[in-house]
């Protein structure tokens, strides 16, 4: 652990984070507005849904298996209220974060009195629940043909002319934008008192307890906050694609998640950015290999979680670090 | 008296870990509890803390029934307890653990965390310090940056009477805090306890080691099979026939 009793508070450590934003907002010029920008925008959504997971499974220490029920949930309320309502997408994404994240209360008032396996099946199920109500309600989602047309809006803004969100460079910027907000609030969240209760929770629940941390009302923000902004992620997913299926509740999209966030560094703010990078261009990048792809990409997992238990965001924090160790601690 | 217990009951299956058991902790004391393993001394910390219910039987603090609360909500009412075994937040550092026991002290929910400005602000702001003066007065504060785990097992003990602190407890509970310390750190730890009792903490101890228990207690109480058989002043304690034999032993009292 950083030592907190002198926190580093110099304007350098923005620095990175500076840097990083100004290449994000260049990204289009250099990348063009074709595959590659495509693929940034799939990184980018999935930077949202990733970082929200982290807040349970990194700093609250509550493994999550059914992390695209709300993922598929937020896709799937902010659809069917544009195909069936009329309600404009961004409408769509409020309604798509409010939905999910009371789903996640009303998940969490029943299993996260008592946590551990129980959570941790009530999880997996509770996303199978959503998959086969999402095949069954044929009359509302058509079922497994899914929903198609999830379109994106056109907005005119005086002085400026139209932005039509279902361009490519529109939607980049909006979920960057999106994304932008999710890891603030996350940031806030995990460096606040609120923190530091996760903190209690995640290393020693009964300890937390004795000394007045509840256990319970930790997990419940950090699973109430991680639905919320994966409805969020899912409702700009599935306006992205302007399609929404099933397939979005599926175990595979929270095994997607899960490396992200593993890999990419489960405790920290930049982890599950760099695995979301990661594992959406590298699973292309390897198309070259057609028949070895899934091997080659398993083994880079292994060797990852083998060298790197804190993910990949440890190599660069390290060396950070590596000063104060070298003075003695 | 601040906290009472009155013929509290416990018992797992058919056996009765705890049988009628009356005593109070009256405001500013030192009160300790003895007995053998097994005695029930932990089952009492538990029930006292809300992680385990009495079969029968109440326990008042500060005039207010504890029944049904769970252990951080009788924390919030300043009953803050240690474990016997020794529970730390290992990875974090040690300035980190003392601070989640500050959390004692801040009453926020979670939208007056997130989007309230001044008085969660200011409570932040003023956590470093706080830390800091609780470290020195356990005597951790050139600590503060290691992980927990890293501490000695005297250290960590140390460490959790600072996050107990940390909780502004009116009543702190410890649950065998010299078991593992030598001798030195032990009458450190005694003088740490008499600190606690001059700044308004009153204590409740349970100890096995005797010399501690005799120095720092104003009152005795004696456990044997999950029964009280015995409450007095240290030196009555130590005089009454029935301690004696099924606990202190004639050797301990040839030594005082």
């Amino acid at each position: 652990m950083a030592s907190s009793s002198a926190p580093d508070r110099s304007p350098l450590r923005l620095v990175p984070w500076a840097a990083g934003a100004a290449a994000l907002l260049a990204a289009p010029l250099a990348i063009g507005q074709g595959y590659e920008l495509h693929l940034l925008i799939i990184a980018t959504i999935f930077t949202i849904v990733a970082s929200s997971l982290s807040l349970l499974v990194g700093y609250a220490g509550l493994l999550s298996l059914g992390h695209a029920a709300f993922f598929g949930l937020g896709a799937y309320v902010s659809a069917l209220l544009l195909l069936r309502l009329g309600v404009s997408m961004w409408g769509g994404l409020v309604c798509a974060a409010v939905i999910s994240a009371l789903a996640a209360f009303l998940v969490g008032g029943l299993v996260l009195k008592v946590r551990g396996n129980r959570f941790i099946i009530t999880t997996v199920a509770f996303a199978e629940i959503m998959h086969l109500i999402a095949v069954n309600a044929v009359d509302l989602t058509r079922g497994q043909m899914g929903l198609d047309g999830v379109a994106a809006p056109k907005v005119a803004i005086p002085g400026l002319g139209v932005i039509d969100f279902g361009t490519k460079i529109a939607f980049y910027y909006l979920v960057l934008a999106m994304a932008a907000i999710c890891i603030a609030t996350i940031a806030r969240i995990v460096r606040s008192p609120i923190g530091w209760g996760l903190a209690a929770l995640r290393e020693n629940e009964n300890l937390g307890e004795a000394v007045g941390v509840s256990a319970f009302r930790h997990a419940m923000i950090a699973f109430v906050v991680g639905g919320f902004f994966a409805g969020i992620g899912g409702a700009l997913y599935g306006h992205y694609m302007q399609f929404v299926s099933p397939d979005l509740f599926l175990f595979s999209y929270t095994t997607t998640m899960l490396v992200m966030v593993v890999i990419g560094g489960k405790m920290s703010i930049a982890g599950p950015i760099i695995g979301a990078v990661v594992f959406t261009v590298l699973p292309e990048a390897l198309r070259v290999a057609t028949t070895y792809r899934l091997v080659v990409l398993g083994t880079i997992l292994l060797i990852a979680i083998l060298v790197l238990p804190n993910g990949l965001a440890s190599l660069w924090e390290r060396r950070r670090r590596a000063p104060a160790a070298a003075l003695g601690n | 008296m601040l906290l009472e217990l009155e013929s509290v009951s416990v018992s797992f299956g058919g056996i009765a870990a705890l049988r009628n058991v009356s005593f109070g902790v009256p405001a500013g004391g030192i009160v300790s509890v003895i007995g053998p393993n097994g005695a029930g001394k932990t089952t009492l910390f538990n029930v006292i803390t809300g992680f385990r219910r009495p079969s029968r039987g109440a326990v008042t603090f500060d005039g207010q029934p504890l029944a049904g609360l769970p252990p951080y909500r009788i924390a919030r009412r300043g009953l803050v307890r240690t474990y016997q075994k020794t529970e730390v937040f290992p990875e974090l550092s040690v300035f980190d653990c003392v601070r989640i026991g500050l959390l004692n002290r801040l009453d926020a929910g979670f939208v007056e965390i997130m989007f309230g400005g001044g008085r969660v602000a200011a409570f932040v702001e003023a956590a470093p310090g706080l830390v800091r003066d609780i470290l020195a007065t356990v005597g951790l504060e050139h600590k503060a940056d290691y992980a927990a785990r890293e501490l000695s097992y005297g250290e960590q003990r140390l460490l959790e009477v600072a996050v107990g602190l940390a909780a502004q407890p009116r009543l702190l509970m410890l649950d065998e805090p010299a078991s593992g310390l030598n001798k030195d750190e032990s009458e450190r730890l005694g003088e740490l306890i008499c600190l606690l009792r001059d700044r308004g903490i009153t204590v409740l101890l349970v100890e096995h080691n005797m010399s501690l228990v005799m120095s720092v207690s104003d009152n005795i109480v004696v456990l044997h099979h999950g029964e009280k058989i015995a409450e007095d002043a240290p030196e009555a304690v130590s005089q009454d026939p029935a301690v004696v034999s099924v606990y202190l032993g004639r050797e301990w009292v040839a030594d005082a």
